[in-house]
């Protein structure tokens, strides 16, 4: 939850999310507005989409079902499932790698519960940029909170990430490209629970850009924590939806 | 040289005879400077012979590609 100068509490960006019917828990990346002009969560498919099968109109809940706990923040209804992009499980030569990115979406139910900014760090920006090696980025995810780190390398050739949805008896691999490896800067950039986060990057010009989405890690004994991040693009994905950042919302 | 490291690491991965999806390359740096990480997935990695150290001038370390995981 985070306060504003009014003393008003909401449930913010970057904290737990999960489906109402199913005890897991990822993270709420941002907030985004479709074309309808309704107000929406966005997140993986994964994480709010149950992997593509997960009915519209399905409720999501904050926070996730694995973090509600005795005194604790109460669940409550954040949204309805919407729209999922693509997440087809197979070998790269029998589908289209390139249309896989796992992210979907769903509308909030009370606008005015939530706001845009990442926790209590940020507000979630409204411009985009690509996703480049080299780039020093920032997260601010369900487990591990807000996390620097930088971008090693695009990972050249479709690359797999295993996916398992128990419920509807889903389980495979699922292949991406492109697909980017992050490293944190003294620990881990992202751990289990963070998937969904929206990764960013600040310019020279001290101007706040979204770059991409957490997906998921591979073990790496050479990067702090022993593991890398893999994120996708935040580009392709806002264009697949069809959607568009908010910022300054309840800021 | 005639190319960047980057451009190196994407065409060493299309040049490695295996089926798609079983080899991935990317570029990392160290003390001696950058250079291409080649992973190949377990079950091939033996089977794959006379796998490159050195690639448009860059170095290319081959090595088991690791499991990953939904972050979830």
């Amino acid at each position: 939850m985070r306060q504003n100068a009014q003393g008003n509490n909401f449930y913010s960006c970057g904290s737990s999310i999960s489906v109402g019917n199913n005890r897991e828990g990822g993270t709420l990346g941002c907030l985004v507005r479709n074309a309808q002009g309704e107000l929406c969560g966005l997140s993986n498919n994964h994480v709010s989409g149950s992997c593509s099968y997960a009915p519209v109109g399905l409720p999501i809940v904050a926070p996730g079902i694995v973090d509600v706990v005795a005194n604790g923040l109460p669940p409550f209804t954040l949204g309805f499932h919407s729209a999922a992009l693509t997440l087809v499980a197979g070998a790269p030569d029998n589908i289209q790698v390139s249309d896989n990115l796992d992210a979907a979406i769903f509308k909030i139910h009370t606008p005015g519960a939530i706001t845009s900014f990442q926790r209590t760090f940020y507000d979630t920006p409204v411009q985009t940029m690509p996703l480049a090696a080299g780039m020093l980025v920032e997260k601010v995810g369900r487990t591990t909170g807000q996390t620097v780190g930088s971008v090693v390398s695009q990972i050249y050739g479709p690359f797999p990430i295993p996916y398992a949805c128990h419920m509807y008896g889903f389980s495979g691999p699922v292949y991406f490209d492109p697909i980017f490896s992050i490293s944190g800067q003294a620990d881990l950039f992202s751990d289990n629970g963070d998937s969904g986060s929206l990764i960013t990057h600040v310019d020279a010009a001290g101007e706040r850009f979204a770059v991409g989405i957490v997906v998921g890690g591979m073990t790496d004994g050479s990067a702090p924590g022993g593991k890398v991040t893999l994120a996708l693009p935040i580009e392709p994905i806002l264009q697949q939806l069809n959607v568009q950042l908010v910022g300054g919302h309840n800021v | 040289m005639n190319c960047t490291v980057h451009e190196a690491a994407k065409r060493l991965q299309a040049s490695i005879p295996a089926p798609p999806g079983t080899v991935n390359t990317l570029v990392f740096s160290d003390s001696k400077g950058q250079f291409i990480r080649l992973m190949i997935e377990p079950g091939l990695f033996s089977q794959l012979e006379h796998l490159p150290h050195h690639y448009c001038g860059y170095r290319v370390v081959p090595e088991k590609r690791q499991p990953a995981h939904s972050a979830m």
